[in-house]
């Protein structure tokens, strides 16, 4: 039981992006996608959700072909947080997290009662049940980017892909949702799939990492195996030092 | 709260535009042609000559407003106008390509739903299905201005007559409209409103961009697909019996949110200003009916506009204080 990618390429207009590409992300665990920009990270995370057509390949989720599987099937199982998703105007934080009950929503009712438990679960879970009436745009944006992810997990998907979820945080708001998703995997026993810019964090918190160059995989595994001077070469062209955390014993980079 | 005001409003307005012309009644006439029907004294002015008028107002009112709605949405941009699909600039060119050659009532409204199915099926071609918004509102636009430039072209070579009575149909009017009109505007108006509800919490999804539309189980294409072809039906049909009558689109939508409580897109409630944007300048015209029957569109911008300014004008001096 896992999210199976095999032999994908993903072409925006006729630039391959994403080049054979064979996988195996394993289920109820944290996962990272390291590589330098534009290495095909959020391309393949959009193929996964469906959002991308695939040239080659498939994408099997619990042995189910994500292609032939309808939007609001795939959406009650696999949920994505793109890396800039809009917020419509004036919206309040309670109503932007009901908004991830869409797929579970009946036609024509308003959200049920277990809807409404998804919701709190959710805004708890993220830290953002007291300021459930505030208006989306008055937040900061840590807040902002806690509102979002609570929005996710209302959506109550085994399998969660996150964009980026630390771009433009600060580093305690980055260690804040870190710790959120990790929490969230470990309480809700979810998958969850995000790409990270920093090495060091991504080592930190995630059971699994698969680093990435040119659309095609380098290394996956744990952490202590994929983080390595030889990975870092070969997937970012980094020239680094990797030492144990003191304080965690996950490895930590030291660019030189 | 919002809502039932306007509700009221339209009501009361729609009662004292019945009750506004040549010959004044009072709310016994009124009551009296209600009680005795075709054998009331005013029996002919109320039901043959005003009511049609004033229904089909609200319906196409209503029309406008909620396409303008379903468009602000849909372009994720509160000033957008229905205008902006070129839906209305087909239908015009259809319906003065007809004044033009000649024809006259009917017919000149059928070929502003002609005009108005072409530029669509034209829009949805040239921009290949329903994809990003910008290339929608991109192509829309062309596809407006073409149609408006040839507009252009036909009155500046027709007969002076006929180009200013097609000049008229350009402003938008309710002068003359009858029971036919107002079956069609109503007949076209309820299904798609009801489409137009059901499609809502399409429209809710999109707002948050395509990607987490997708991701939430919205087929995102689809989705827009029918809600651009709703936009325009209401647009056809409503531009076919009174012209295209400006600024209601525009208007209704931004005037409906800031009367709302909650966020996004209230179709209903554009809807609702729309109707009544549209019955007050009716009134206006009937009001001012002295000399000549001024067209209604020039009252919709005359009322609309200082209103539209003035709660936006509210808007910011309140997020001020807070």
């Amino acid at each position: 039981m896992s999210l199976n990618i095999d032999s994908i390429s993903i072409a925006y207009g006729t630039h391959l992006v994403i080049k054979g590409l064979s996988l195996t992300i394993p289920k109820g665990a944290v996962t990272a996608i390291i590589g330098p920009n534009g290495c095909g990270k959020s391309t393949l995370l959009r193929g996964i959700a469906g959002l991308l057509p695939l040239q080659r390949g498939r994408i099997v989720l619990d042995e189910n072909p994500v292609a032939q599987m309808r939007p609001s099937a795939l959406a009650r199982r696999l949920a994505l947080l793109p890396q800039a998703p809009l917020a419509p105007e004036g919206i309040r934080v309670q109503e932007l997290v009901t908004r991830g009950r869409t797929p579970w929503l009946r036609p024509f009712r308003p959200p049920a009662a277990a809807d409404r438990d998804a919701v709190e679960r959710a805004m708890h879970a993220a830290g953002v049940a007291e300021m459930r009436h505030r208006r989306v745009s008055d937040l900061s944006g840590g807040q902002r980017q806690r509102v979002w992810i609570a929005m996710a997990f209302a959506q109550e998907t085994e399998w969660l892909l996150l964009d980026e979820p630390t771009t433009w945080l600060d580093l305690p708001h980055q260690l804040e949702v870190l710790h959120l998703i990790r929490r969230q995997s470990s309480e809700a026993s979810r998958s969850m799939v995000m790409t990270l810019h920093d090495i060091s964090l991504a080592a930190r918190f995630a059971d699994h990492v698969i680093a990435l160059r040119d659309g095609d995989l380098v290394a996956q595994g744990p952490a202590h195996q994929v983080i390595t001077p030889e990975v870092l070469k070969r997937s970012f062209g980094l020239k680094a030092q990797v030492i144990p955390d003191p304080l965690h014993g996950t490895p930590l980079v030291l660019p030189r | 709260m919002g809502r039932l005001l306007i509700v009221a409003a339209v009501a009361a307005v729609f009662l004292l535009d019945l009750a506004v012309g040549r010959i004044w009644l009072s709310l016994d006439d009124m009551w009296q042609v209600a009680r005795h029907g075709p054998g009331a004294e005013h029996w002919i002015l109320v039901y043959e000559l005003r009511l049609p008028r004033i229904a089909t107002a609200v319906g196409a009112g209503a029309a406008f407003g909620l396409a303008g709605g379903i468009c602000q949405s849909l372009f994720r941009n509160p000033l957008a106008a229905p205008e902006m699909l070129g839906v209305t600039a087909g239908a015009s060119l259809g319906a003065v390509g007809l004044v033009l050659a000649g024809f006259q009532g009917a017919v000149v409204g059928l070929g502003a739903g002609c005009g108005a199915i072409l530029a669509v099926v034209l829009l949805l071609i040239l921009a290949g299905g329903a994809p990003a918004v910008t290339r929608l509102i991109l192509t829309g636009v062309g596809i407006s201005l073409t149609a408006s430039a040839l507009t252009g072209l036909l009155l500046s070579r027709a007969d002076d007559a006929l180009a200013g009575d097609a000049m008229l149909w350009l402003t938008g009017s309710l002068n003359g409209r009858h029971w036919p009109q107002a079956r069609l505007i109503w007949g076209a108006l309820l299904p798609l409103l009801l489409l137009s509800v059901a499609g809502a919490r399409w429209l809710d999804r999109l707002e948050l961009g395509d990607d987490l539309a997708q991701s939430l189980g919205v087929p995102v294409r689809m989705a827009r697909m029918v809600l651009i072809l709703l936009a325009a039906a209401l647009i056809a049909a409503a531009v076919s019996v009174t012209g295209p009558v400006g600024f209601v689109g525009l208007m209704a939508g931004p005037i409906a949110r800031s009367l709302s409580r909650h966020s996004g897109p209230d179709l209903i409630g554009a809807a609702l200003v729309g109707a009544l944007i549209m019955v007050l300048a009716d009134l206006m015209v009937t009001l001012t009916a002295f000399r000549v029957l001024l067209p209604v569109g020039i009252f919709t911008g005359l009322l609309g506009a200082p209103w539209l300014i003035w709660l936006l004008w509210r808007d910011t001096s309140e997020r001020r204080v807070m």
